[in-house]
């Protein structure tokens, strides 16, 4: 393990509003749940193919849960979880 | 066969160790549940339903397996089952109960619960059988519609039976054999019901969604003894444009046939699945909830040289006709709107009168070709525009291939041809989205304004609500002048 590890955080929120109906002037708390701000299976399936293009990570059926994907941070965490297991 | 609940017995009877569905974890050790095993447990819960004489017994249930429980069931116990959409209100779920004389509701919702078991066991001997003088219903099922009310259209037995029993004859069930097929249409909808029936008659297993997935149906495939399971799937365009998308990140190494619902196939999704699998075999359907199970239905096979538009031969059961807009019958070749008549056809709806030896107007357009039927879409959606004739979903279908476009609704508005648009990101190229519309377009059909919204208002069944559009007055861009603005 290295300290360089790659952090996901602004990467993770861009592609967040790139693909979520998000109000602009929305700002994400850890405690954002994803649901109430636009994610619905559709965009799940978007925002999942673009944080595995981006950070070269695939997602295991095992993180494909609605505990990952209900908030802000559970989702990055788990992003954040599979970029440092690459 | 004599009846639905027989399809299931003789499976238990013939074949009691072989798998009728898939439940749980699809795990390598998920040995499925066997044909004996469900017929048991159906014959148990009809036993409940005969001793608490229940006779009509509504259905709100999420999960579809335990769904699936109570159509065996209701049909073992000769009882009628109103399956009602998802709705997690009492008083919703009471009145609904009510516009169809269900006695005792069965739930997996929590909110329901208490409803629940205050009918659980109760019946009550004076209630008239469904629509009429004729045998009750088997399955009462909600039509949605994409405007209006909905109503209930009451399906019976003999009806499903002999539709199954023609495609038999026809060999419209080869595609449904031997397969192991993933059920994605929901029970409480005729085309998941419907598929249902085929599959269990042609000896297949059944895997249902089970929910757990937040990418849905399409996201559960990426389990990967799931996927390897798999050889057929069935559903409706947007759950194929969701799987169509995922496909390169989801082997589906058994797979072999891909079934469509909803009368066309989606060319974009379809040319994706052609490209991934090269040699498997595709169905379509023409129906709807008043014609239990299916109209016509076409299957393609490799080397795919029949026409894809087509939605194939009309089965025996049915009296069908193509009408102008003043309801004169026309000729071969000759587009119109499609009607019905048959002992087949569940309709009128529940509680109206009979309607004699009229013919259903279905509200589709479509041509009939050396005994094959092609449908064209709604006949109500149609905008006649500048002298043309435009089919907004064919203008959707379009402006939907944009990048950033998510969801898009078109329809005439005051000032024109509409396309009300939903972006994925904060922006949305409007200019880049119009130049994109009129380079795949005829001119006609090219939209004089693009809105932004934030959301299309869509059916319980997921359908574009059709109706007055909204003023595009705001917030817009009419693409007609060189310069593009976007509103406030």
């Amino acid at each position: 393990m290295t300290a360089m590890k790659t952090r996901v955080d602004e990467q993770y929120e861009a592609i967040l509003r790139q693909h979520m109906k998000v109000e602009p002037d929305l700002v994400f708390q850890d405690d954002t749940v994803l649901g109430d701000v636009g994610l619905d299976s559709l965009t799940a399936v978007d925002v999942m193919l673009s944080l595995e293009d981006t950070f070269g990570i695939t997602f295991p059926d095992s993180m494909l849960t609605y505990e990952v994907f209900r908030h802000f941070a559970s989702l990055r965490d788990a992003v954040q979880k599979l970029v440092d297991e690459t | 066969m004599s009846d639905l609940f027989e399809l299931l017995a003789s499976r238990a009877r013939d074949n009691p160790d072989a798998v009728l569905f898939y439940r749980g974890e699809a795990s390598a050790s998920n040995r499925g549940v066997s044909n004996r095993e469900a017929h048991d447990d159906a014959s148990a819960l009809a036993a409940q339903l005969r001793h608490d004489a229940t006779k009509v017994l509504a259905a709100v249930v999420s999960d579809p397996y335990e769904l699936h429980r109570w159509v065996w069931a209701s049909r073992a116990a000769s009882c009628t089952l109103a399956l009602l959409p998802v709705v997690r209100d009492p008083d919703e779920v009471r009145a609904l109960m009510a516009q169809v004389g269900a006695e005792r509701l069965v739930t997996d919702i929590a909110a329901l619960e208490e409803l629940a078991r205050a009918t659980a066991g109760r019946s009550r001997g004076d209630l008239p059988p469904p629509s009429g003088g004729a045998s009750p219903a088997a399955f009462l099922l909600q039509t949605s519609g994409t405007t209006g009310t909905g109503k209930w259209v009451a399906v019976r037995e003999r009806q499903v039976m002999t539709v199954l029993e023609a495609m038999q004859e026809a060999g419209a069930l080869r595609h449904a054999e031997n397969q192991v097929v993933y059920l994605t249409p929901p029970l409480s909808h005729s085309y998941g019901l419907s598929t249902l029936f085929e599959y269990v008659r042609a000896g297949s297993a059944v895997v249902f969604p089970r929910g757990t997935s937040p990418l849905g149906p399409a996201g559960e495939l990426r389990a990967p003894e799931l996927a390897a399971r798999i050889t057929a799937i069935e559903g409706v365009s947007d759950f194929y444009a969701q799987l169509s998308r995922l496909l390169g990140r989801t082997p589906l190494p058994a797979l072999r046939h891909i079934g469509f619902g909803g009368g066309k196939i989606d060319a974009d999704a379809l040319a994706r699945f052609r490209e991934t699998f090269p040699e498997l075999t595709y169905s379509i359907r023409y129906g709807m909830t008043e014609t239990p199970s299916i109209v016509s239905g076409m299957t393609f096979r490799p080397p795919y040289e029949d026409d894809w538009s087509c939605s194939g031969r009309v089965l025996p059961v049915w009296e069908l006709r193509i009408v102008d807009e003043g309801g004169r019958p026309l000729g071969e070749g000759e587009e119109g709107e499609i009607q019905l008549r048959g002992p087949c056809l569940a309709w009128p709806y529940y509680g109206e009168p009979e309607a004699g030896d009229a013919f259903f107007p279905t509200g589709d357009l479509g041509v009939l070709s050396g005994g094959r039927l092609s449908i064209r879409g709604r006949k109500s959606l149609f905008i006649k525009h500048g002298g043309y004739r435009i089919s907004p979903e064919e203008v959707e279908a379009v402006l939907r291939r944009f990048d950033s476009v998510s969801d898009v609704r078109v329809s005439m508005g005051e000032d024109g041809l509409t396309a009300e648009v939903v972006g994925e990101g904060d922006e949305l190229p409007m200019q880049a989205l119009r130049e994109f519309a009129a380079e795949r377009l005829p001119a006609h059909a090219v939209p004089t304004n693009l809105v932004r919204r934030a959301e299309i208002p869509r059916t319980a069944s997921g359908k574009i609500r059709r109706g007055p559009v909204p003023s595009a007055a705001r917030n817009h861009v009419r693409t007609t002048h060189a310069r593009t603005e976007e509103g406030t």
